[in-house]
């Protein structure tokens, strides 16, 4: 019955349509990455003068080859995986326990404390004050700062919430006639019902923390806490700090050597393949998760 | 019941604040104490045997990527000699925002170089750098050196806050500029320039014309790739269009160290504004509006970034270039266009009337400065690298590495580069030294150091820099500076450009016009807001009448939001500037 | 009888009292963490109202009150500017609120997809373009659509479709939708992601039940599937209320140009522009508690307006 369904004129038509649609959006989504990588694995040279435009010429890899030879960069590679798994723990765990918590109607002056956490999203003290904030609680250079200050993220709570809430009520309170707390009945049902939204959490801040280096500019500056990013970042940019030299003494020009002013376009090129590539080898882990989702729901049925 | 909860809750709320605030705001307030007294700075150090000491740095105006524990020959050699060794902190587009904030945390690393001194003046007024007077003894290359005297007068007088101390020490102390190279310099494609027939260049408008003919030599390059003129970037503009104003310095205008804002002639000191009918930045913006007209000016001068630029000189698709730094590596020979049989490549073909800037001999350095930081743990040793630092011996083995391993001395004394310091030098090889790493990676940190390259060292008479030397100077010249010597009848560039008057000596007042207070400050990015984008427009503009309306645009709206406060500020600034400078002069 | 009843009730709600205690204690540790990495910092809107100098103590400033907050209505160019400004942002941010039901359709079409390898690429590279900064994203763009060396341009020329080259990037036309468009271009893989997971969340069952009550495809999708995903989407939509002044400004730092500034110029860059980042901590300090201030109020109304018209809210 189902598949006699399918095969009707009108949805015949709008399958052609709709898996045309995606094919050309995703074309386009997956040019601009394609041009980056064969520009990174062309001859540097014809890269520089704009020539690689849908063909990869001269091929070669030493630029993934001279990437991996920067300095620090296993030491760097390590404190951003680990930032990234416990930054991610810690998220899941601040955002879906508040998020059931919250939900809860009797929670002690709920709607003051739901709102004293939502507008947070909004504030914005300023570098100075958060820096000088960080340095009294002693996380200036210190590991943790990676990973407490991200870690309740109001938007991610709010997401969980809101899932919550569409939880149908009746399975939680027959654990309640049980006589079990709330926590227990946070671990043992709640949790695993959640398994959805925080697969996307887990998405949403394991880039977040992949990709962050803002916090390493301003908050540490021992090698030892570098992200692999932040390394990245320096490289990339040097040739705008160059600029901001100059800018400040255009004579210091005279001085530099018209070969090292450039952050080569293939290098930069590269720098980026580095950063977006694990995220897309990881990310259809991620995916089995909604299905399972899926399957859960389900079986929740 | 409700009420009882709510003043539970602001009690809850009012200790946590408190206690947070307080654990907060206590200590930054304390930082240094008085300036200079450093009770605290002096930790149980052993006088027995030295230790080895991790000094961390913080250089603001350094571009190096090579940021932690320093790793190279000079590294080693410094742990040796002096048993410090640096852990560089990393620079880049966020340094002025991360200075300040360290500075409101109320600590600076032990070493701290500033890029303006407005940000040293404010951190002396903090209470954070040592006062270098109590290390007087401890510092004869700085405060015993002749070089330096007027350097330290001049910090001691105008970086101190008022208060008289030594606190800053200034850097690039020395000659710069034309007396060996420039930073502007004109430059046509040779190769067309030569097939156009070698038109004469009287002013800056003659350009037009002789590109002109270029353009229709030389349309296109190898790659079929259309040439054009000239080919502009807004990316590194600040109150005005950089690459729009920076051909002033081609007649001796300043448009850069007292303010963009301003034109300073820096022969005849007077001054006026980038807004007045009679100003070269009107002379400049013509210019460009008239390449335009021309079809000279790159379309895409307006929405490229400077990196694009560099890869069309490189490919040689311009035939202009105003900065002696800006070809691309289409000068650079390994490109193969230099030592060709008909030598191509940029090079300098000034106009007749050009009066280019020339630096002035800095005896009171530069903007870029360093100091050290109050609460080091070493101030001793910190004053100790400090020294080493500014001693030319140290600045020699910095630039040139340690004597018979690039070079050496001739019979007469004069120093030389052998060969094989040449190969290790032009094909950027790792130095033969323990740490190895490139010979300019340890300068690289510091992006400056206590002198200018083209000093003359006291002992020997022969500059500090190798890139100085008579046997550097004229050495194994390209094929296509071997044709320009000939054309020119001047060994150098700056030989003919002193023979034939087209230098203009700059005052070191440029150097001393303290920048804008912070009102002011606002006041001038909101106008140069305004001018910055006009000013593009007034290039690409359809034709002379639309230039007009968009030049009065700028006026009326520069004058309602307050040029004339700054034009009054920096023609007072200008005067005393003037006044004060013959004291750091011989 | 009734006073058994009453005594049950009262039991019942005073159990919740001390469970809601309970709640509130459990949760005290993250609330205490939002408090001391958001609250805590406020301390540096007091900047706001002062000569504020790093490294200084506050009091040894100069106290200014409301001067930095005067600064953009100070003179009749600026006022103009604001408007100007204002202009762009909101047309901006209304554009985005507009067709903020994109990602949600995309989930939906996107799962309407039947073959599922086929859905799965679909589904992961549309979010690659999140990844790529705008730097890049830039200097792709502009090797597509530069005036000289665009391949746009050179197709259009070559098949004779244009006379001149178009100028793509440095123009001051449509210039709100072509941002928009890049804006859209690089995000709607990657918000559908958040609708993709919420469909998951959906009743099986409710699709079966329509599906023997004769429910066809698209009736499906209007009476099951975007019911399913409303409550995301108000969340969503309310939050981006709040937010209507802050679009960020790597994106518009990026693409403009003097031709196209006039449009292109929105609240945060127009502050960037005008040197106040970094610059001037004071006024930084005060157009951030300005800014702060109109996104409360905005997420409060929108919240309360929501209350009224819709009878629910999201707190």
């Amino acid at each position: 019955m189902k598949k006699q369904k399918n095969l009707t004129a009108g949805n015949v038509i709008f399958n052609i349509i709709n898996y045309t649609i995606f094919g050309l959006f995703t074309i386009i989504c997956i040019f601009p990455f394609y041009y980056i990588l064969i520009n990174t694995i062309s001859d540097n040279k014809l890269v520089s003068m704009g020539r690689i435009m849908f063909v990869p010429q001269g091929i070669h890899f030493e630029n993934y080859i001279s990437a991996f030879r920067i300095k620090n960069l296993p030491n760097a590679a390590f404190i951003s995986l680990s930032r990234t798994v416990l930054g991610t723990v810690l998220v899941i765990i601040a955002s879906s326990f508040p998020g059931y918590t919250l939900s809860k109607k009797e929670f002690w002056h709920r709607s003051f404390w739901y709102r004293f956490i939502v507008a947070t999203m909004y504030f914005n003290a300023g570098i100075i004050p958060v820096y000088v904030t960080y340095k009294n609680l002693g996380l200036i250079n210190n590991y943790l700062v990676y990973l407490l200050p991200s870690m309740v993220s109001p938007f991610n709570l709010v997401l969980c919430k809101t899932y919550i809430e569409s939880i149908p009520q009746s399975l939680e309170e027959s654990a309640e006639i049980d006589g079990a707390g709330y926590f227990i009945r946070f671990t043992r049902i709640i949790f695993p019902l959640i398994k959805p939204i925080v697969a996307t959490i887990a998405v949403f801040s394991a880039v977040g923390h992949w990709n962050a280096f803002m916090d390493t500019v301003l908050y540490t500056s021992k090698t030892k806490l570098f992200t692999l990013q932040y390394i990245l970042y320096l490289y990339l940019n040097e040739a705008t700090a160059l600029a901001e030299v100059i800018k400040s003494d255009p004579a210091a020009g005279a001085n530099i050597d018209p070969a090292t002013m450039l952050t080569p376009t293939a290098v930069r090129y590269t720098i980026t393949m580095i950063t977006v590539l694990p995220v897309l080898f990881v990310y259809p882990f991620f995916q089995k998760y909604f299905i399972k989702g899926i399957m859960l729901g389900a079986v929740k049925g | 019941m409700k009420n009882k909860s709510v003043k539970v809750l602001a009690l809850v709320m009012a200790v946590l604040m408190t206690a947070v605030v307080f654990a907060g705001c206590g200590k930054p307030q304390d930082p240094g104490k008085t300036p200079g007294t450093n009770a605290d700075g002096k930790p149980s150090e052993t006088k027995t045997e030295k230790e080895l000491v991790t000094l961390s740095a913080f250089i603001m105006q350094s571009v190096s990527s090579n940021f932690g524990l320093q790793e190279d020959w000079i590294a080693e050699i410094m742990r040796d000699e002096l048993k410090i060794q640096i852990e560089f902190a990393p620079t880049g587009d966020q340094v002025e925002q991360k200075l300040q904030a360290m500075m409101a945390g109320g600590e600076l690393p032990d070493i701290v170089g500033f890029k303006e001194s407005k940000q040293g003046i404010a951190a002396v007024e903090a209470g954070m750098l040592l006062n270098l007077d109590q290390y007087k003894d401890k510092m004869p290359n700085i405060f015993e050196n002749d070089l330096l005297k007027y350097a330290v007068k001049y910090s001691r007088n105008e970086l101190s806050a008022g208060t008289g101390g030594f606190y800053i020490i200034p850097s690039a102390v020395g000659p710069l500029g034309a007396t060996k190279d420039t930073n502007w310099k004109p430059m046509l494609m040779w190769d067309v320039y030569k097939k156009a027939g070698m038109p004469e260049i009287n002013t800056l408008e003659d350009y037009l014309p002789v590109v002109k003919k270029m353009q229709e030599i030389y349309p296109e390059n190898e790659a079929g790739e259309k040439v054009y003129g000239f080919s502009l970037f807004s990316d590194w503009d600040s109150l005005t269009a950089l690459q729009i104003s920076t051909l002033s310095f081609m007649y001796g205008i300043d448009t850069e160290y007292v303010s963009p804002l301003m034109e300073v002639h820096v022969s005849e000191h007077t001054i006026g504004s980038v807004l007045d009918e009679d100003s070269f930045y009107k002379r400049a913006l013509q210019f460009y509006f008239n390449a335009n007209q021309m079809g000279l000016l790159d379309p895409d001068s307006l929405t490229q970034k400077f990196d694009t630029v560099q890869e069309k000189y490189t490919a040689g698709r311009i035939l202009f270039s105003h900065f002696s730094w800006m070809t691309g590596q289409f000068n650079s020979r390994g490109s193969g266009h230099v030592d060709a049989d008909e030598p191509n490549g940029y090079e300098f073909v000034p106009a007749k009337d050009f009066k280019i800037y020339d630096a002035p001999n800095q005896t009171i350095g530069r903007a870029w400065s360093f100091a050290i930081s109050s609460r080091t743990k070493y101030p001793d040793r910190a004053v100790e690298l400090m020294n080493w630092l500014y001693d030319t011996e140290t600045y020699k083995l910095m630039s040139n590495g340690p004597k018979g391993v690039l070079w050496d001395t001739m019979e007469n004394g004069e120093p030389y580069i052998t060969e094989a310091g040449w190969d290790i030098i032009d094909n950027n090889k790792d130095m033969p030294l323990p740490g190895g790493k490139k010979l300019t990676d340890p300068t690289t940190n510091w992006n400056t150091l206590g002198y200018t390259a083209s000093l003359n060292d006291p002992k020997t008479g022969y500059t500090l820099s190798y890139r100085y030397w008579p046997t550097s100077l004229t050495r194994n010249p390209t094929k296509l500076q071997q044709e320009w010597r000939d054309w020119s009848g001047y060994p150098t560039q700056i030989a003919m450009m002193k023979d034939l008057g087209m230098i203009s000596p700059a005052t070191q007042a440029i150097n001393m016009v303290p920048s804008a207070p912070d009102d002011l400050l606002m006041k001038m990015n909101q106008i140069g807001d305004v001018v910055r984008t006009n000013s593009w427009k007034m290039v690409f503009a359809k034709d002379q009448a639309e230039f007009d309306a968009l030049w009065n645009d700028i006026v009326t709206k520069a004058n309602g939001l307050g040029m004339q406060e700054v034009k009054d500020y920096y023609i007072e600034q200008w005067a005393l500037a003037l006044e004060r400078v013959s004291e750091y002069e011989d | 009888m009734a006073f058994v009843k009453n005594n049950a009730k009262k039991q019942k709600s005073k159990m919740k009292d001390i469970g809601g205690k309970k709640l509130f204690l459990m949760t005290l540790p993250f609330l205490i963490i939002i408090f001391i990495f958001a609250y805590v910092p406020l301390f540096g809107w007091s900047f706001a109202f002062f000569d504020y100098k790093a490294g200084h103590k506050l009091l040894n400033t100069n106290f200014v009150g409301l001067k930095y907050f005067m600064v953009p209505f100070s003179n009749s160019i600026l006022r103009a500017d604001i408007v100007r400004v204002m202009r762009n942002t909101l047309a901006m941010s209304f554009l985005g609120i507009g067709t903020s039901m994109l990602p949600m359709f995309f989930a939906i079409f996107l799962s309407e997809i039947g073959f599922r390898p086929y859905r799965k690429v679909v589904q992961t590279l549309t979010t690659i373009p999140h990844f790529i900064s705008w730097v890049l994203v830039y200097s792709v763009v502009w090797s597509l659509f530069s005036l000289n060396d665009g391949f746009v341009n050179h197709l259009l020329l070559k098949l004779n479709l244009v006379d001149a080259p178009i100028a793509f990037l440095g123009t001051s036309n449509n210039v709100w939708i072509t941002q928009w468009a890049y804006g859209t271009w690089k995000n709607l893989g990657w918000n559908a992601i958040l609708y993709i997971s919420s469909l998951n969340s959906i009743d099986s069952m409710l699709y079966e039940a329509a599906e023997i009550d004769g429910a066809g495809r698209f009736a499906k999708i209007f009476y099951i599937t975007i019911p399913g995903l409303l409550p995301t989407f108000f969340v969503l939509l309310m939050l981006s209320i709040g937010n209507l002044l802050n679009n960020g400004m790597e994106q518009y730092y990026i693409f403009q140009t003097a031709m196209n500034k006039e449009y292109i110029e929105v609240l945060d860059l127009y502050v960037y522009n005008q040197g106040i980042r970094g610059n001037n901590i004071s006024y930084a300090t005060a157009v951030g508690m300005l800014k702060s201030l109109v996104s409360l109020t905005l997420l409060f109304t929108a919240n309360w307006f929501s209350k009224f018209v819709r009878g629910e809210s999201i707190f």
